[in-house]
């Protein structure tokens, strides 16, 4: 087997608070392999955006850092990168797309200008450029004129197909997309994740996509990750997950999701919610909510294998 | 509360410093060496030594208790001046915002025009037919200082205006002055006594400046800024004393209560520590 | 809303003046052996004996024209007597303002840029100070310290008496010298308001989505801050130099004062000191006046950096 396009082992962050740093992410091992699609679902609060913040290294000083682990990306050690090497790896190698459109670019620049300067401090020549961005504005079903506008002049829907687009201006291997599609109502929602799986294809992308709803990932991922409070509670291939969880808190994500072939069935919440970062009671992180909890949860769960590349921290 | 105040750095300084300041006021009778107005032709301009432990002036008065009852007067009149600005300013700001239409046209015009001339100008134009005294300065001050202030109060009356509880409360009847007083008030205190607390500093600053023209309190009454103004004609005479110790005393006035202001504007309304604020920059 | 403000200064300074008890006629008038007849003569000659709102109107139809009437103390136009002294009154204010920016920026992308590290914590102490400083009492104490003692720079005027016979480049040299005291104390609290207000709108920039969207793009950290960052820091900062002109303005008439500047500012005070109302009601209109267009090049600016303004849908 060839070593995986991105492989982050026991990865740990840290926020800092007024009361000390807060761990959001603890002991995250994630992999993807070249070409392949990996879904990372779970609820808010659970350190999704951590982890595509930290694969990058977007944290502001102030803020948070990554306290431990490895990532590791086309066989080189990220966290070994210093800043200037690390921008050479952004927008060129990976792409982030964030889940605020409006928050995608510059109020002030036209987004010509703005996705001119990605392809330009990558190294690209001045005159291919604009012929790159025009072709990208296409391949995201964007009229050209949109070059010229501010971005308040677009729709949310639009400034995310035009942030899709400046993140695959450089031909990136990996694409992190980090809820791309949750403020945007349910038709735009659709097309562009339609655009995203046939980008994919064209451009053979690694994708990770992070989302709080299970169900977006049917049509797109080709493994699944489970995150709840800063761990990995299951992870494995689509069908799986789908057809067989095994972990009491995937039943109950997909337990939420409503279900379009039983008419009249229910959606069943799961109750409680996801335990503040701060909380570090020892055992299982799902077990104060978990409806079949026996006292055993009470100590730390490693992941066990379910079957082939499915592994979960709990079997029910 | 008053634990979180000891916590703050800033304001715990300003506040110490204000409260040595005060007291030194209240006891200058005490304190000073000698009457403000003891005069000692023999010895004039004479440098700081043990006996006039910051020298003494044109007409031989000892500096250091000149300095000590020029802070009584300072610090009157800047927290006088504050109290008429806010007197001035709360119920204009309040009623604008409040009450919208007319009344706020009204106010804000007043208000827009006033903020057109330089506040310093201003007070110098009108303190020209008040006889200038302690008292008019005080007056003048507080006068001219409420439009940025009612400005301010107009767009936090605004903000709660909007509010659930108090739409509520108009559409149960709750008397205008009652939602006023009861609902609005509260709301807008913080910020106001953040203003105000930076205010006196400022009215203390514009004091020092108006006896430095000699515009303020006048002699034989002492102040800051007009033995300042005593130093600048002396300053040949190499009598820098004259300049330094009064220009201390402002500093040190001014930054306490800046410090105690922003202290707690950090303690009372976090989402405004260190951003915009409304003030004009002198 | 520029000509209802304009009217609004224009009656604000004309009540102001006209409740004043009293004016040079008195003056002249109240002497011995000066009959009552002569007095009336006085009030006609300067227009006192007819209703106030009659005075207005004949005040502000002359002041549409610039025609502020003559000085009650030597009887020069007032205004030639104010713009002979705004060229330098202006040309200060300027050198203030130009003073003022190319300082407060870059202290506050610095702050701002390495916030909570030593070094913005010492510029932010240091602005705090700048911020509470006495600015007038500093101007002494700098013209004791450079002027005095050191003898380093001229502390009056706008320039020396063998000024005339300086070479061109030695004239320059010469008004410069006598700027920098002036231009330095007039600026020092404006320098600091900036400092401070450029600190907080770089510090809000930079948490912005979009500063982290470039970042992720891996447009580099100088750029991002330069090219992303100032932009639209600068956009809230530009809007501050409406408040800042009046201030600025109104110290002219301290500083100007103290450094015996040829400027309007100085006339204010002499005018002041001396109750010659018409020039104080024109100074304070051509200040005001100012001011508005202060605010009106701020909005221009305000407009041409931010397309959100210029481009309403």
């Amino acid at each position: 087997m060839t070593a995986p396009l991105l492989e982050i082992s026991n990865l740990e962050a840290v926020y800092y608070t007024p009361s000390g740093p807060v761990k959001a992410l603890r002991g995250v091992d994630l992999y993807v392999k070249r070409g392949e699609s990996v879904g990372v679902a779970g609820e808010s609060g659970c350190g999704k955006s951590t982890l595509a913040l930290s694969v990058l290294d977007l944290f502001d000083r102030a803020e948070g850092a990554v306290s431990g682990g490895r990532i590791s990306f086309s066989g080189m050690d990220l966290s070994g990168l210093d800043e200037k090497q690390m921008q050479g790896i952004r927008g060129k190698r990976i792409s982030l797309i964030m889940q605020d459109p409006y928050g995608s670019f510059n109020p002030v620049i036209r987004i010509g200008r703005q996705m001119e300067e990605i392809c330009r401090v990558h190294g690209m020549r001045a005159d291919e450029t604009s012929e790159t961005c025009l072709r990208m504005l296409e391949e995201v079903n964007l009229d050209r004129g949109v070059r010229e506008m501010f971005p308040h002049q677009l729709s949310g829907g639009m400034l995310q197909r035009a942030s899709i687009a400046a993140a695959l201006l450089n031909s990136p291997e990996l694409l992190i997309a980090d809820e791309p599609t949750s403020n945007l109502d349910v038709t735009i929602q659709k097309k562009i994740i339609d655009n995203l799986g046939v980008l994919r294809k064209k451009h053979s992308l690694s994708l990770v996509f992070i989302t709080h709803n299970l169900n977006l990932l049917s049509s797109l991922a080709d493994r699944i990750y489970i995150l709840y409070a800063g761990q990995v509670l299951e992870y494995g291939p689509a069908e799986d997950i789908f057809s067989r969880p095994a972990h009491p808190y995937t039943k109950g994500l997909l337990g939420a999701l409503p279900d379009i072939k039983t008419p009249g069935s229910r959606i069943r919440p799961i109750p409680g919610s996801v335990p503040s970062p701060a909380d570090t009671t020892p055992g299982c992180v799902f077990f104060p909510r978990c409806s079949r909890g026996s006292e055993r949860c009470g100590r730390e769960k490693e992941l066990i294998r379910v079957s082939e590349e499915h592994y979960s921290r709990c079997s029910g | 509360m008053i634990g979180k105040l000891f916590n703050n750095r800033m304001a715990f300084f300003g506040l110490t410093v204000l409260f040595f300041l005060f007291i030194l006021s209240a006891l200058s009778p005490v304190l000073a060496p000698s009457p403000p107005g003891e005069q000692n032709l023999a010895r004039r301009l004479s440098p700081p030594c043990r006996r006039h432990l910051m020298g003494t002036d044109e007409l031989g008065r000892d500096v250091f208790s000149r300095i000590l009852y020029g802070g009584r007067i300072s610090l009157s009149v800047g927290f006088v001046a504050v109290g008429i600005s806010l007197l001035i300013g709360v119920p204009l700001g309040l009623a604008a915002g409040f009450y919208g239409g007319a009344v706020d046209s009204a106010v804000m015009r007043v208000v827009d025009v006033m903020l057109c001339f330089p506040t310093i100008f201003l007070i110098l134009m009108v303190i020209t037919f008040l006889e200038p005294s302690i008292f008019n300065v005080m007056i003048v001050i507080g006068a001219t200082s409420w439009p940025s202030l009612a400005r301010y109060v107009r767009g936090e009356a605004l903000a709660v205006r909007e509010r659930e509880y108090i739409l509520a409360a108009r559409m149960m009847g709750v008397r205008p002055w009652r939602i006023l007083a009861v609902h609005m008030l509260p709301n807008v205190i913080a910020p106001v006594i953040i203003t105000a607390t930076l205010g006196v500093g400022s009215a203390v600053l514009t004091e020092s400046v108006l006896s430095f023209l000699g515009l303020g309190v006048q002699p034989p009454d002492p102040s800051w800024g007009s033995i300042l103004a005593v130093g600048r004609e002396y300053m040949g005479q190499h009598a820098w004393w004259l300049i330094l110790y009064p220009a201390a005393a402002i500093l040190v006035t001014v930054l306490s209560f800046n410090l105690l202001g922003e202290g707690l504007r950090d303690l009372l309304d976090p989402r405004l520590s260190g951003k915009k604020d409304d003030r004009s920059p002198a | 809303m520029f000509f209802p403000l304009l009217l609004g200064i224009t009656l604000i300074t004309f009540i102001v003046m006209r409740l004043a008890p009293g004016s040079p006629v008195d003056e002249i008038g109240m002497s011995p052996g000066v009959d009552t007849r002569a007095r009336m003569r006085l009030y006609a000659a300067y227009g006192l004996d007819r209703p106030l709102h009659e005075q207005y109107l004949s005040w502000l139809r002359r002041v549409v024209t610039l025609d502020f009437g003559n000085s009650f103390r030597d009887g020069r136009r007032v205004s030639s007597k104010i713009f002979e002294r705004f060229p330098a009154t202006v040309f200060l204010n300027l050198a203030a303002l130009a003073l003022i920016f190319s300082l407060a920026i870059p202290i506050g992308i610095i702050s701002a840029v390495k916030h909570d590290t030593l070094l913005d914590r010492a510029l932010t102490a240091l602005v705090f100070l700048g911020y509470s400083v006495p600015a007038f009492a500093l101007a002494l104490v700098l013209m004791y310290i450079f002027g005095v003692r050191l003898g380093w720079v001229p502390v009056s005027g706008m320039t020396s008496v063998e000024f005339e016979f300086l070479s061109p480049l030695g004239r320059v040299a010469d008004v410069i010298r006598h700027m920098i005291l002036p231009v330095l104390t007039l600026g020092i609290t404006g320098l600091a308001f900036i400092s401070r207000y450029m600190r907080s709108t770089m510090l809000e920039v930079i948490r912005a989505d979009y500063i982290r969207s470039a970042r992720a793009r891996g447009i580099p950290g100088r750029r991002i801050i330069l090219g992303h960052g100032l932009r639209n820091a600068l956009i809230p900062v530009v809007t501050m130099v409406g408040l800042l002109i009046p201030s600025l303005i109104g110290g002219s008439v301290v500083f100007e004062t103290i450094f015996s500047w040829p400027g309007m500012g100085r006339l204010a005070y002499s005018s002041i000191m001396s109750r010659d109302y018409p020039v104080i009601m024109g100074i304070g209109v051509i200040m005001a006046l100012l001011t508005l267009i202060g605010n009106l090049l701020a909005d221009i600016g305000y407009a041409a950096v931010d397309p959100r303004i210029r481009y309403r849908k």
